[in-house]
């Protein structure tokens, strides 16, 4: 995807914190010598596109009440990755999903972070067991958050 | 926290309204001013339970190329290795895990191959020899959103 040098200085701005005024978008069209139609109507495209993946807040999820997580990665046969991969994909404690290569201990293809209030974690694994039909998995635990940005680009 | 504040966290966290008063419509959606709403947005950011409000683009649309590494680290090197990783700004997330291996991180970087030196590099300057970099072949979901 070919990007204008207005649009690339726009992810730039997008990446630092969004400013809470009135207009936003005015201001952010501002510094990118754009109008603030010119500004929604590219981050509209954006999404539809898929280039930018969300508009909007992420939260320190301990702070929130989810106060553990874990990895938790599958040993799915092949021919079984997509019906696994979308099982486990619909439980709202799962926020990621995917098959990675090669596999952890060469073994576990199918890795899911699951976030989830620690008196639950017992129910929600086996939920996850019933859902995938797998029952070769191991629960990497998350003991320490050493670090967590998000990427700057250009 | 309040009642609003969780209405407000959720809205802004599924569907910040991309419009030009976007406080104005959230406001209306909860019932107060805008200048309520980002009254609010401002404390819940100084509290530190907003990490980021913006936009979140998507690496390999970008021209980017990620992965997710595992280190096997022995204790007496764990401090220098952790130190040494953080440092990169290609670094974006890093867990001390529960396992055999117990040091995991996400790389996104503009090649494959900036990649693999920025690993070679890593283990050169710290010794730890064993770091594995998994790449997604497939992604089902990715979406980490919380109702609170």
């Amino acid at each position: 995807m070919k990007l204008s040098t207005k649009e690339i200085s726009l992810i730039k701005l997008l990446q630092d914190d969004f400013p809470l005024e009135k207009r936003p978008f005015l201001l952010l069209g501002k510094a990118c010598q754009m109008e603030e139609e010119q500004v929604l109507e590219i981050l509209y495209r954006w999404k539809k596109e898929g280039l930018m993946r969300k508009f909007g807040a992420a939260l320190r999820h301990h702070r929130v009440g989810y106060n553990k997580n874990a990895l938790v990665v599958w040993a799915v046969p092949s021919p079984l990755i997509d019906q696994v991969g979308k099982a486990l994909a619909q439980k709202k404690w799962v926020s990621h999903c995917y098959e990675r290569k090669p596999p952890y201990l060469n073994r576990y293809n199918l890795f899911t972070m699951v976030h989830f209030p620690l008196k639950k974690k017992e129910n929600i694994i086996e939920e996850m067991v019933k859902a995938s039909g797998i029952s070769d998995y191991i629960i990497l635990e998350t003991i320490e958050e050493l670090k967590k940005t998000s990427m700057r680009y250009f | 926290m309040d009642e609003k504040d969780r209405l407000i966290l959720n809205i802004v966290q599924k569907g910040f309204p991309l419009e030009k008063e976007p406080f104005s419509a959230i406001g209306k959606q909860v019932g107060l001013e805008a200048e309520e709403v980002i009254d609010r947005l401002r404390r819940l950011k100084d509290a530190g339970i907003i990490r980021r409000l913006g936009a979140f683009f998507e690496p390999k649309k970008l021209g980017y190329v990620s992965t997710l590494c595992a280190a096997r680290c022995p204790s007496d090197k764990e401090e220098f290795f952790i130190s040494t990783v953080n440092e990169r700004p290609e670094v974006t997330h890093n867990y001390r895990r529960r396992g055999e291996y117990n040091i995991w991180f996400t790389i996104i970087a503009p090649s494959k191959e900036e990649i693999e030196s920025i690993i070679a590099d890593l283990k050169k300057k710290t010794g730890v020899e064993d770091i594995i970099s998994m790449e997604a072949t497939k992604r089902f979901k990715i979406d980490a959103r919380f109702e609170v």
